[in-house]
């Protein structure tokens, strides 16, 4: 049987900045298995073989609440970081306090994170320059210069300047073909053994013709929010607390402008800030399809005249008081998920989405579609009322491209300790979404990054 | 899994052009294989009871069937609506993606 010293499972941002450093601080033997394949990362975002080859079914899942609310991961070589719209945030140091606090995590603080975000910031070469804001971007910030209000041009991490190629973890790791790592592509992991002493000795996996098992030393597992603690509670782990995790929802809010849109950009570059609502305002993936996309409710817009370059999707994104609630059906063998929204979250979207369609109405938006059959069409005269939105809450359309704190880590509620190993368990290292501790505000594949080289270099030590 | 028909009932609804409707078909029947168990097998076991039900009102024009049916799911609302909701993304996600091809 095949033996390691590290078998860390999922290529994501998390496995992947843990195999980075283990193999370059150390001369230990390392296996990375991944369940997904390699894929181009030329691929269009959004279109169907982005959608089909980079995205965990699909990109079609389902929170179930009062509305639903769809989420998308990404699957296959990088993970999260192939479908991410290749931004870059640090976690911001409110929210390092807040959960260093809150869930009693031991030496976590902006200033501990220092070396972290340096060493991911130098590797995945972050843009530091200010960004050329352009197309709803600079509606975006135009709009915030209007307000006043606070704005941030983000940062990016592309393989160099002159190129759009991300330098997700397939460009900036995999493509390098680094040493000493054994990569297992197409494979799925079916379960972890324990011994008496709990300590994870082997794992069985499955690369669609044969079964066979590998043994390690130490175990990192960094499938994702979701697949992590399945893949516990199929290999019969006992969890210490009720799984909950936390997703960064968003409504869309659709503007028809005069003109034509200029400016080609998929996501939005810039990003207004609103901390009173908890929220942030941007733009959204723009292309005809998933315009239309967006359009499906409220399609009685839809006629032949209707222009798609003249439409532009913004979105407001909150950061919700509300949980989720992760539950396994033991016949199914697989997990539910649930979340609530709470009265402050749908106010606080309300007073947002607001902000939003004040703003765009006084650009140039000639209307204001909203995905909701029951909302009608918004025009410079018309009055936004919160009694409308509250009563016709349950009939939008939510979604949200961020999960995270299913295994948050801490001493307090939580499934791991400080530094990501796993409760009842001695030899097992969490890595991924999945122990950021709360909801980051911003695209969290900074925070998992910079988490994951604090944990490992705590290891390591 | 997908009966061609309900791609071009929902085309037909959402008063688009009745244009690369095998493609559409091909790509919707391959997003449903791709769902997650949980959902994909419900949804083979529902589509082959519509086959059924399709065999035994055989004299009810199969279009007209599934015309009916889904505008009964949209009206219930709950999973039947969600269901509903599923199959026109799809179907409009590959509907514009392949009119931009063309």
């Amino acid at each position: 049987m095949t033996s390691y010293d590290y078998l860390i499972i999922g290529s994501g941002p998390g496995g992947t900045t843990a195999a980075k450093i283990i193999s370059e601080y150390t001369n230990s033997t390392i296996a990375v298995v991944e369940e997904g394949s390699r894929n181009s990362s030329k691929i269009n975002m959004g279109s169907f073989e982005d959608l089909s080859k980079r995205y965990r079914y699909g990109g079609a899942e389902i929170v179930f609440g009062s509305p639903s609310t769809s989420i998308a991961e990404g699957r296959g070589l990088g993970g999260g970081s192939e479908v991410n719209s290749g931004i870059y945030h640090r976690i911001p140091n409110q929210k390092v306090e807040n959960w260093s606090k809150n869930f009693n995590i031991e030496n976590l603080s902006t200033e501990s994170l220092q070396d972290d975000y340096s060493y991911i910031e130098n590797w995945l070469k972050i843009d530091n320059s200010n960004q050329n804001s352009k197309g709803l971007s600079k509606v975006i910030k135009n709009c915030a210069i209007k307000k006043n209000l606070e704005f941030e041009e983000c940062k990016t991490w592309n393989k160099n300047k002159s190129s759009n190629v991300k330098n997700s973890m397939s460009v900036a790791f995999y493509d390098t073909e680094p040493k000493n790592i054994n990569l297992y592509l197409n494979t799925k992991v079916n379960k972890i053994f324990f011994d008496s002493n709990r300590l994870a000795t082997e794992v069985e996996c499955f690369d669609g013709k044969s079964k066979f098992n590998i043994k390690f030393k130490f175990l990192i597992i960094a499938c994702g929010t979701f697949q992590t603690p399945l893949l516990l509670h199929r290999s019969g782990y006992k969890f210490s607390n009720n799984l909950s995790f936390g997703i960064h929802p968003h409504l869309k809010i659709g503007a028809y402008f005069k003109e034509k849109i200029l400016g080609e950009e998929i996501v939005s570059s810039c990003q207004i800030k609103l901390p009173n609502f908890n929220a942030s305002l941007g733009s959204s993936i723009n292309t005809n399809s998933w315009k239309a996309l967006f359009l499906l409710d409220s399609w009685n817009n839809y006629n032949a005249e209707f222009n798609f370059e003249k439409l532009g999707i913004f979105y407001s994104m909150i950061i919700p008081s509300g949980t989720g609630k992760l539950r396994f059906s033991k016949i199914l063998n697989n997990y539910f998920l649930s979340f609530k929204y709470s009265e402050k979250d749908k106010k606080n979207l309300y007073d947002s989405s607001k902000l939003l369609v004040e703003m765009l109405l006084e650009t140039e938006a000639e209307k204001i579609i909203f995905p909701n059959k029951n909302i009608s069409t918004l025009f410079k005269s018309s009055n936004f009322q919160y009694q409308d939105f509250r009563k016709n809450f349950k009939h939008f359309s939510l979604h949200s491209v961020h999960t995270f704190s299913s295994m948050r880590i801490g001493n307090r509620n939580s499934e791991c300790d400080s530094f990501g190993i796993l409760n009842n368990s001695k030899n097992v290292l969490i890595s991924d979404a999945s122990i950021v501790p709360g909801p980051p505000g911003v695209n969290p594949q900074g925070a998992i990054m910079a988490l994951t080289s604090r944990n490992i270099r705590k290891i390591l030590n | 899994m997908v009966n061609k028909f309900l791609v071009l009932i929902i085309i037909e609804e959402l008063g688009l052009m009745k244009t690369n409707i095998d493609k559409i078909y091909e790509k919707l029947n391959q997003r449903m294989e791709l769902l997650n168990k949980i959902y994909h097998i419900p949804l083979k076991l529902f589509f082959t009871f519509m086959n059924i039900l399709n065999l035994l009102l055989f004299f009810i024009p199969t279009q007209t069937m599934y015309k009916y049916s889904f505008k009964l799911f949209s009206y219930i609302g709950g999973p039947f609506n969600l269901l509903t909701k599923l199959l026109k993304s799809y179907i409009v996600l590959d509907y514009f993606e392949e009119l931009k091809n063309d």
